[in-house]
């Protein structure tokens, strides 16, 4: 399935990170997903929660940079090989992974992962007859 | 269309002539300010240099130099150098702090001033059938009354509107049918925003205009062309040296003829006072070679630019100035480079951060840094990092092509850089503390 994600601009500064889950926190938004990319200046948030429209107009009315992609989140069986058989899969298809990340809970037995993709809908195609890595509910 | 001149013998006049000109009215220019301007003479007499040795203007250099601080200093006749009698005109710049300074001109000053000013609206299109609307401040100001004297010259129907009451401006370009602007680049901005909200584009009938008294971009100049429908041309003065009119753009629209029979430039390094070749970039300075009440030898503008000579297709002979890439008063010396933070804010502006920015030059280990603080902004910011990056070494290599010297790059948050009542820090300079 198709989840929007939001991403925030954050400097690499003490405390930056913190303020971010503490103004969604105290605002009734709770994390579902979350994931840092870096330089040694600045980095990036990317993060799944239970109210992402609620939470763009926060960290927007804070002044944040934040922009919100499309992602796509996977369910992968708790067992070895469960990942890179979905990952051939997508291959086979022609749906390259820009980056991953994994949901903090786990769903029957397997890890949900968020998935950035050109096409999310050709993933969800894709996975429409694969209904073992298929999520159809989130939160 | 044919090409027009204002004084076409003088506008393109052979190199040989010009400097002819320049010669002999820079050797009697010199007597005069010896013999009538006690403040300069003095100054002359430090420097060790008397008329005798300027036999023309390859002398220039053995020169003093003035500033505007001379100017303040002899405020307010110390540099009449004509009897009280024979000056006709006071006009004074717009000095904010501090005296002001105030320029005199005898008639013919006053009269040569008029055919820079002519000489700029001829070369912009401007003839006796145009309606020429001069939305320039009169008084003491000279933009109004310099466009307005040259106005008559070239015997354009001239409506002296000043500035301001802008229904009042936008009614008479209308009524009167307005075919040349003159005011300032910004109020051209506006007056196009209004025609284009009110939906005037079809009731007036402007084909030029002439835009200068402060710094504008092309961004601008196409910005202004297509609001009014109108060419826009740069023109370059200031009061000191007489008001505008001293430089005009052509219709190659891309540098400004120096109106040489009456002013000499000369591009000096800020730091040393030394002269440049022509092509490098450094302070314009101004030497007047033939107006009498206000003489200036060597003035220094302040300004940024580059000069250059060379054939035009309008057939003026004129050297051309850029525009001003800035002010010395804001120029950082970095790893023994001149850096002006203009030449960041046009690269930054290029790339899309039209935002706000600050730059940090510190010396570290006996060596200059210079670092660019650029706040993120919202069509920039991605959830890619490789896509932040690239952007990030764009403005790198563009910063190193304008600059010469490596600079650091750092991307902050949003509002974070420091502000003072309301206007952004550009640049903090830690080696002075
Ligand atoms: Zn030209």
């Amino acid at each position: 399935m198709t989840l929007n994600q939001i991403s925030v601009f954050l400097e690499n500064r003490t405390g930056e990170l913190s303020a971010i889950t503490r103004l969604l926190s105290e605002n009734g938004v709770d994390l579902r997903a979350l994931n840092i990319a870096e330089t040694s200046d600045y980095g990036i948030i990317r993060f799944i929660s239970n109210d992402q429209r609620k939470a763009a107009a926060i960290l927007s009315a804070e002044d944040y940079v934040i922009s919100v992609t499309p992602v796509s989140a996977v369910a992968v069986p708790d067992r070895p090989g469960g990942l890179s058989g979905l990952l051939a899969l997508m291959a086979d298809a022609g749906l390259n992974v820009g980056y991953m990340y994994s949901v903090f809970s786990e769903s029957a037995g397997k890890a949900i992962m968020i998935m950035r993709v050109e096409d999310p809908e050709k993933l969800d195609a894709l996975l429409a007859s694969h209904p073992e890595y298929r999520m159809d509910e989130f939160c | 269309m044919e090409n027009q001149y204002y004084q076409k013998e003088i506008e393109t006049a052979s190199p040989e002539t010009l400097r002819k000109w320049q010669d002999e009215r820079l050797v009697k220019q010199v007597r005069h300010v010896w013999n009538d301007l006690p403040y300069y003479r003095k100054k002359m007499e430090e420097a060790g240099v008397t008329p005798d040795d300027i036999k023309s203007r390859d002398d220039l250099y053995k020169l003093p130099f003035l500033t505007k601080d001379d100017l303040r200093d002899a405020y307010p006749y110390g540099f009449l150098a004509v009897p009280r009698k024979d000056c006709v005109r006071i006009q004074s710049t717009s000095g904010t702090t501090g005296k002001r300074v105030v320029a005199f001109y005898t008639k013919e000053d006053i009269d040569l001033w008029e055919d820079c000013c002519a000489r700029a609206i001829t070369a912009a299109g401007g003839t006796a059938d145009d309606v020429l609307q001069v939305c320039y401040g009169y008084g003491l100001f000279t933009g109004g009354a310099g466009l307005h004297g040259g106005s008559h010259k070239v015997g354009c129907m001239t409506l002296p509107m000043s500035s301001g009451n802008t229904d009042r401006q936008l009614q008479f370009m209308e009524d009167l049918g307005t075919t040349f602007l003159c005011c300032t680049p910004s109020y051209a901005q506006y007056l196009g925003e209004c025609v284009k909200e009110r939906g005037l584009s079809d009731r007036i009938h402007l084909r030029a205009g002439i835009f200068g008294a402060e710094a504008w971009s092309e961004e601008m100049r196409r910005d202004i062309e297509k609001t009014l429908g109108l060419k826009a041309y740069d023109i370059y003065g200031l009061t000191e040296i007489s008001g505008p009119g001293v430089a005009f753009e052509c219709c190659e629209q891309n540098g400004m003829h120096i109106n040489e029979d009456h002013f000499i430039a000369e591009i000096i390094d800020p730091e040393t006072g030394k002269v440049l070749p022509e092509g490098e970039k450094g302070e314009l300075v101004f030497t007047s070679v033939d107006k009498a009440a206000f003489p200036l030898i060597r003035y220094r503008t302040r300004d940024i630019c580059v000069l250059h000579r060379g054939k035009c297709s309008c057939g003026r002979t004129f050297l051309k100035m850029s525009k001003p890439m800035g002010r010395t008063d804001d120029m950082l010396i970095v790893k023994g480079v001149n850096v002006f933070p203009s030449q960041i804010e046009t690269v930054l502006m290029e790339l899309g951060y039209t935002s706000n920015y600050q730059i940090v030059v510190d010396r570290v280990n006996a060596t200059d840094t210079i670092e660019v603080l650029v706040e993120m902004t919202a069509e920039n910011f991605s959830d890619e990092l490789g896509k932040i990056t690239a952007i990030e070494k764009n403005i790198l290599s563009a910063l190193k092509a304008m600059l010469g010297i490596s600079a650091k790059v750092r991307l902050v948050a949003p509002k974070s850089i420091e502000r003072s009542e309301g206007k952004a820090i550009r640049v903090i300079d830690k080696r002075k503390i």
